[in-house]
């Protein structure tokens, strides 16, 4: 005979083990959906609570992880839109705030100096880019995201992603050459005007 | 071969190195430690808090029901007993209308048919009197009775019963007709008594 209190005892059951498994999925793939929601809004605040709106998602559609074949897809696919939306509300802006400490010693300090100078010089330039490719590219730079998971969040076939990818990077290298190109100028003349 | 293309061709891996380095970095970003505990209580706080709406939304829910149902129980009407008792014809009453049919030629008894067909007759001008009486009971208050009740031990009338005044009421029609003279009576037959039955009740009201 099926009691009522063997069937609360089920649901509460149930319950927890369905809060078990998210537990479970936060602490192995949190850093992960972290990165692609900082991928989209470069902002680590903001791409925590992006993280957070993630989970309470996945919490809410708990009863499909089960049948979920590619976690880290399906995580990245949520994270995505929501980042989507976010920056749709709060355009970026950037401030000197946002850029991460130096450290103290002095190559170290060089070293990262660099490092930020490029990023922020790809950030402009990706920027620059048409929609698709900034999409797909910006996906591509996530730690361990292959092709088939971003053309999974993206719903586009792989063979895209790629094509999308080889476009993104020849059209930055061109840019890259152009700013190249201007520097060297720019230090000729320099070097002509102080002969002269 | 043109000098210049392996300078270029350099200056293209260069390019290409300086890429890979920056988009390396572009999404490296690191979390702040503790990322996946905050996530945790963070879903926990959620959990309980939609538990927790869901539970006063029953309440909510609830009490909105009982407010609906104690409404409609004090806009019902009244409760039927007294109507029932106004409606009710007393047996003496039921007794003479057995005799209502009859025609006879004594001007007493005529006026008793009168007063009797009219206590009697199943039409809206009964209601109307059951009505009226109903509102009269209607205005005293619970309160009242047991106030009634207990100085009605010491002092003042006993409550009034309905029998009793409708019962007082025919009397004192019963009266008035007799003293009024004999050529305002109706004529002796049925057609004229239901004529007549008529009118004299409508100027009474």
């Amino acid at each position: 005979m099926y009691l009522p209190e063997q069937a609360i005892l089920s649901r509460t059951i149930a319950a927890q083990s369905m809060a078990e498994q998210v537990e479970a999925v936060v602490r192995q793939h949190a850093r992960f959906v972290y990165q692609v929601a900082y991928a989209v809004l470069r902002h680590p605040q903001d791409a925590e609570d992006v993280a957070q709106e993630t989970f309470i998602r996945v919490w809410k559609h708990a009863k499909e992880l089960a049948g979920v074949l590619n976690q880290r897809a399906w995580l990245a696919r949520i994270a995505w839109r929501v980042a989507i939306d976010r920056r749709r509300k709060h355009p970026l802006i950037g401030t000197d705030e946002d850029l991460p400490e130096l450290p103290a010693n002095g190559t170290g300090a060089e070293e990262s100096v660099i490092r930020r100078q490029q990023v922020v010089l790809l950030e402009r330039m990706i920027a620059t880019l048409p929609r698709e490719l900034q999409e797909t590219l910006t996906l591509s730079t996530v730690e361990e995201m292959t092709s088939v998971e971003i053309g999974e969040v993206l719903d586009i076939p792989e063979s895209t992603v790629r094509v999308r990818m080889l476009r993104a990077r020849q059209m930055l290298r061109e840019k890259l050459q152009a700013i190249t190109e201007r520097n060297k100028d720019g230090t000729k003349r320099f070097k002509a005007g102080a002969e002269v | 071969m043109n000098p210049e293309e392996p300078k270029d061709a350099a200056e293209h891996l260069l390019d290409d190195r300086w890429l890979d380095e920056a988009l390396a970095h572009y999404s490296a970003a690191e979390p702040r430690a503790g990322l996946e505990t905050r996530i945790v209580a963070n879903l926990q706080a959620h959990a309980a808090r939609r538990q927790r709406r869901w539970i006063y939304g029953f309440a909510a829910a609830a009490a909105a029901v009982l407010f609906a149902v104690a409404m409609v129980n004090v806009r019902s009407p009244k409760p039927e007993a007294p109507k029932n008792l106004a409606t009710k014809t007393p047996p003496s009453e039921v007794e003479l209308t057995g005799q209502a049919n009859t025609v006879t030629n004594h001007p007493q008894q005529a006026s008793v048919q009168h007063v009797q067909e009219r206590r009697t007759m199943p039409t809206m001008q009964e209601n109307r009197v059951g009505s009226e009486v109903n509102l009269q009971i209607a205005e005293v208050k619970p309160g009242d009775l047991l106030a009634d009740e207990s100085t009605s031990e010491q002092e003042g009338p006993p409550p009034i019963d309905p029998s009793e005044t409708s019962r007082q009421e025919q009397e004192s029609v019963v009266a008035e007709q007799q003293s009024a003279p004999e050529s305002n009576l109706p004529a002796l037959s049925i057609e004229a008594i239901e004529i007549k039955e008529l009118a004299p009740f409508k100027k009474m009201d």
